[in-house]
This record gives C-alpha cells, sequence and structure tokens, in this order.
C-alpha cells in the first residue's frame, strides 16, 4: 500500500493540472492586491464572515475541482495504459483502489485549504483587519468547513464506486458536476417527494445537508418558513463518515471483480 | 516436474463468446514459450488471465508452483508487454520507469536510466513520451516489462513497429536474458522470427489448444512437400492418385501440394508426360513453422488424403 501511495503522489505531483488551480487562485489574489492597493478600504471583517463567503466556494468549486482532477487521474491509467504496468505490483486490486481514494482525499483537503487562504487574502485585502466578534462560532465554523471538506472526500468516494463500474471518465466528469451543483440530490429529493411527499430526504444527503445545518426549515401556522433546532453536529459527521465507508468498500469490491483491462 | 507457468482447463468468457476454452499450457523454467495464433485466437486473452490482469471464469492457473490465494505475492515476478504499452504521455521515459519502479519498491535510482540504455532509447532520456515513435513506445514497453528484472516475462507482439535493426537487438536481448534464467511467453505473428528464439510452442485457435510442441517435436512433425503446377489439375490429381500419392491438396491458383513419398519427383513427371498433362513447374519444398501452423488450423485447399 505504502509503494502505490508513493508512486501515485508521485504521479500527483509530476501532474501539470493538479497546480492550475491554487495557481489561479494566486492569481486571483494577486489580481485583487493590485485592483485595490490605490483604493481605499473597508472597515474590519468578521472571521466568522470569511467563514461564510469560503463555505459557498467550497461547496461547489473545490469539490468539483477536487473531483474532476482525481476522475482525470484515475481515467488517465485506464486509457493510456499503464494500469497494466501496476496492476501486479500489489497483492489485490482494492489496494490501488484505496490509494487513489487517498490521493483524492489529499487532493480535496489541499484545495479547501488553499480555497480558504485566498479567501481570508481577499479579505484582509479588502478590510482593514479581520476580527472575531463572535469566538464562540469560530470552532462551529471550523468544524462545518472540515465537514464539508470530509463531504468532498465522500463525493470523491462515491465517483471513484460509479468509476470502477462504468470505468468510464465522461460519466465520472458529469457526475462530479451534477453533484456539486445539487442537480443529482436534487432530483432524488424530488423523486422521493413525488412517492411520499412526507419524506424529506435532503437533510442526510451529502450535500443538501449543508441546508440544514443551522436549522431544519418548517412552515408554521401562518405559511411562515422557521427553522427547527439542527439535528446534532455529531450525526452530521457519523452519517458523512458511512457514506465515505460504503462507497470505498463497493469501489474496491468492484475492483477485485472486474478485469483490470 | 514444476512448471513456471501451468494452467488448467483455463476458460475466459466474454458475454456470450468464448476467448479462451479449456487451455491447459506448460511453461518450464527458461522457456521462450512461442504463442501462436491468428487474430482473435485468444492469446492475448491467455497472457491477460495467467498474469492477473483479467479474472478466468473457470479452470485454473498455478504460477512458480503456488495457486489460489498463493498467488497473488507471486505476480509481483512478472513483467508485462500487452497489447500497446501503458505509457503516462506527460511525462518522460525514466520518470514512466521510476514510477514502476516507486510501484515495485525498488529504489536504485540508475535502473530506469540502465533500463533505457539496454532498449535504445539512451537519447531521449528526457523527452515525454507523447512525442515518441510507434518503435519508441515499444521499446519503452519492453523496458516497462523489464523492470525489477522479473522471473517471467509475457510481451504479446513484442516488435510491431521495430525496423530490421531493432528486431536483431529485441531477440539478442531476450537471448541474454534467458540464459540468466528469464522465462518468456511470446506472441508474435511474424512466425519467422519466433521460430529463431522459441524452444516450445503453444498453437491457438477459437481459444482452444490445439497443440502444444518443442521445437524439436516440431522439426520432425513440419511436412516436406512437392509443389507441382501442372497444365491441367483435376487431370493431375487423377494421374498422380492412379500411381499411389494418398497425401496431397490442391492450393488456390493451380498448385498442388503433394506431402507422401516426396522423392518420386520423376515419376509424376513421366505419369504426367504420358497422359499430355504439361508439368509448368515441380519443386521440393520445406514446411516453415508459418505453414505448419495455417495447415494445422485449415486455410482452404481440397483435401486429397484417403
Amino acid at each position: 500500500m505504502i509503494r502505490i501511495l508513493k508512486m501515485e503522489f508521485r504521479r500527483l505531483f509530476k501532474t501539470g493540472c493538479f497546480y492550475a488551480f491554487p495557481a489561479v487562485l494566486a492569481i486571483t489574489v494577486l489580481t485583487e492586491w493590485i485592483s485595490t492597493s490605490s483604493g481605499e478600504k473597508l472597515g474590519e471583517m468578521d472571521i466568522v464572515d470569511v467563514f461564510g463567503a469560503v463555505f459557498e466556494v467550497v461547496l461547489l468549486m473545490t469539490i468539483a475541482v477536487s473531483g474532476v482532477l482525481s476522475v482525470f487521474l484515475w481515467a488517465q491509467e485506464y486509457k493510456k495504459g499503464y494500469i497494466k504496468n501496476i496492476a501486479n505490483t500489489v497483492s489485490g486490486r482494492h489496494i490501488i483502489t484505496v490509494a487513489r481514494l487517498i490521493v483524492g482525499a489529499f487532493i480535496m483537503i489541499i484545495n479547501t485549504v488553499f480555497t480558504f487562504l485566498t479567501v481570508l487574502c481577499i479579505a484582509s485585502i479588502e478590510h482593514t483587519g479581520i476580527v472575531s466578534k463572535h469566538p464562540e462560532l469560530v470552532m462551529d465554523n471550523v468544524s462545518q468547513l472540515l465537514l464539508m471538506c470530509l463531504s468532498g472526500i465522500a463525493v470523491i468516494a462515491f465517483v471513484l464506486m460509479l468509476f470502477e463500474i462504468f470505468r468510464s471518465s465522461a460519466l465520472g466528469y458529469t457526475m462530479i458536476l451534477m453533484i456539486c451543483f445539487n442537480f443529482l440530490e436534487g432530483i432524488l429529493c424530488n423523486i422521493v417527494a413525488l412517492i411520499n411527499p412526507n419524506w424529506e430526504i435532503g437533510r442526510h444527503l451529502l450535500i443538501s445537508q449543508f441546508n440544514y445545518i443551522n436549522g431544519i426549515p418548517v412552515f408554521d401556522a401562518s405559511g411562515e418558513i422557521t427553522l427547527q433546532a439542527p439535528d446534532p453536529m455529531w450525526t452530521f459527521w457519523l452519517r458523512t463518515g458511512i457514506y465515505l465507508i460504503v462507497f470505498l468498500v463497493a469501489a474496491s469490491i468492484v475492483s477485485k471483480k472486474k478485469d483490470a483491462v | 516436474m514444476s512448471y513456471i507457468l501451468e494452467t488448467n482447463n483455463l476458460t475466459k468468457v466474454y458475454g456470450r463468446k468464448k476467448a479462451l476454452n479449456d487451455v491447459s499450457i506448460h511453461v518450464e523454467e527458461g522457456d521462450i514459450y512461442g504463442l501462436v495464433g491468428r487474430n482473435g485466437a485468444g492469446k492475448t486473452t491467455f497472457m491477460k488471465v495467467t498474469s492477473g490482469l483479467a479474472n478466468a471464469s473457470s479452470g485454473s492457473y498455478s504460477l512458480f508452483g503456488k495457486s489460489g490465494n498463493e498467488l497473488k505475492k507471486s505476480k509481483e515476478n512478472i513483467g508485462l508487454l500487452i497489447e500497446d504499452p501503458g505509457l503516462l504521455p506527460d511525462i518522460n521515459g525514466v520518470e514512466n520507469l521510476w514510477l514502476k519502479c516507486m510501484a515495485l519498491g525498488l529504489k536504485d535510482k540508475e535502473e530506469p536510466k540502465r533500463l533505457m540504455e539496454l532498449v535504445g532509447l539512451g537519447d531521449v532520456l528526457k523527452q515525454k513520451t507523447k512525442k515518441y515513435s510507434f518503435g519508441m513506445k515499444q521499446r519503452l514497453g519492453l523496458a516497462l516489462a523489464l523492470v525489477g528484472n522479473p522471473k517471467l516475462v509475457i510481451l504479446d507482439e513484442p516488435i510491431n513497429g521495430f525496423d530490421p535493426q531493432g528486431i536483431k537487438s529485441v531477440r539478442e536481448m531476450i537471448l541474454k536474458k534467458k540464459s540468466e534464467g528469464t522465462t518468456f511467453i511470446i506472441s508474435s505473428h511474424i512466425l519467422g522470427e519466433l521460430s529463431k528464439i522459441s524452444n516450445k510452442y503453444g498453437f491457438i485457435n477459437n481459444g482452444s489448444l490445439i497443440e502444444e510442441s518443442t521445437s524439436e517435436e516440431l522439426i520432425s512433425k513440419c511436412k516436406s512437400k512437392i509443389e507441382l503446377i501442372p497444365s491441367d489439375v483435376p487431370k493431375a490429381c487423377t494421374i498422380i492418385e492412379n500411381i499411389g500419392f494418398k497425401e496431397y491438396k490442391v492450393k488456390d491458383g493451380g498448385v498442388i501440394h503433394i506431402y507422401d513419398q516426396i522423392d518420386r519427383t520423376g515419376d509424376i513427371t513421366n505419369a504426367l508426360a504420358k497422359e499430355s498433362v504439361a508439368t509448368i513447374e515441380i519443386c521440393k519444398k520445406y514446411e516453415s513453422l508459418e505453414d505448419y501452423y495455417v495447415n494445422l488450423v485449415g486455410n482452404g485447399g481440397k483435401e486429397g488424403q484417403k
């Protein structure tokens, strides 16, 4: 496992696309700095608002970019036939699948860090300072960001499972984008609602669950939407962890059963 | 006797098609085993299954004396070049080789460069593989198959894309590795080239192993023949039957191949002349591996054997 991991990481670092996202983020910060260097800065910004800005970007863009890069790396091994050179270097093909997810997780984590730093830098450039007006909320926000990162890894695990079944990079790319832009989960929610309008599955899905993290929206007697108390945070972590493990195990089983080429 | 690779009724089914059908092959240590068959015969499928790239539908095989669950570890001792070489295009040849070295846990950083020199790519160490010609890619594929000095090397059409100089260097490299104890399983359409190095052959047709022979057995089986081109083929067939020839085949283009009593060319020409059938050409020919294979699997011709 260690040998394959070392190989996959080396391959990742030799892939130019890996550096594209951080490069774009760096250019974004640079251009922001240049454009605001002569202008007037805004007042102080609460760190909680920085997290708020990060959450949107992490959910949509970072998971999409990380997922697309991961699918590209997996697909290249099959399309170019390099899998023939490494399939025999391990005692079971599931080891390669696990290594792929670990690399995918690394990509997700590193891109989340870069995204956070980019938003923080831009906020620092635009404002006179970053302060913590609600220190009690900071840990909650950090926890939510880490949970989003884990959800991103679980999304990558889901796409890895589909990739092992169908060996289609086009399907992998499509699924990543459909999940990140909430099409897939939206369709699932609608289908379930058609079967039974009282069944509300959004709070149990990987991306949609974040709509319920601050409370469960319900209609009161006057038809207004109010927020019920949210599920405990540990339920989000547990659900996301279970999804991750189930998808990884399924991907590993499929990779063992299917021919490598 | 212990074999480096032994298969027992190995079968592989893709959908409704049986790509391999009860194939039982025996490869001893040090063999250069030539796998012979037409396109789609099952050679590549056999190589994929025995190297672990594909799962067998039924049957079993042993590698280095190990089978079942013990097989997993032993597959690290196999080097492969199956179909087109699997190369990552955006990195150079040395890096492609080094990645495989890492996967095998090899730490010698000079190994990739040595292999590049061995296969004649010493001048293009830093060139990305997407700029390689077809022959260069094949060479790198060979180098990848030799990473880690494997005990068994499986090569599928290894000399595709090579010029005559390249073919000679590949042949010499294989013979050198064999002398160092490496076993090879090689499939090739260029049967003449295969016959120069193989000491054992397996003939595959429609997924089945139709014959397994050593090169000595094959030499004794390869039939010599008389090639006769008469002016009147049907009449000539009747005449040669009348003078006692039993084994012959009529080929395309008015050619008759006679497989028995090949020293009686004089009797043939005399008999034909008596019946006013002209002999356009008559000569003795010795069967090549290619001819032997074509006759083995059948390729047209009228059966004249009684």
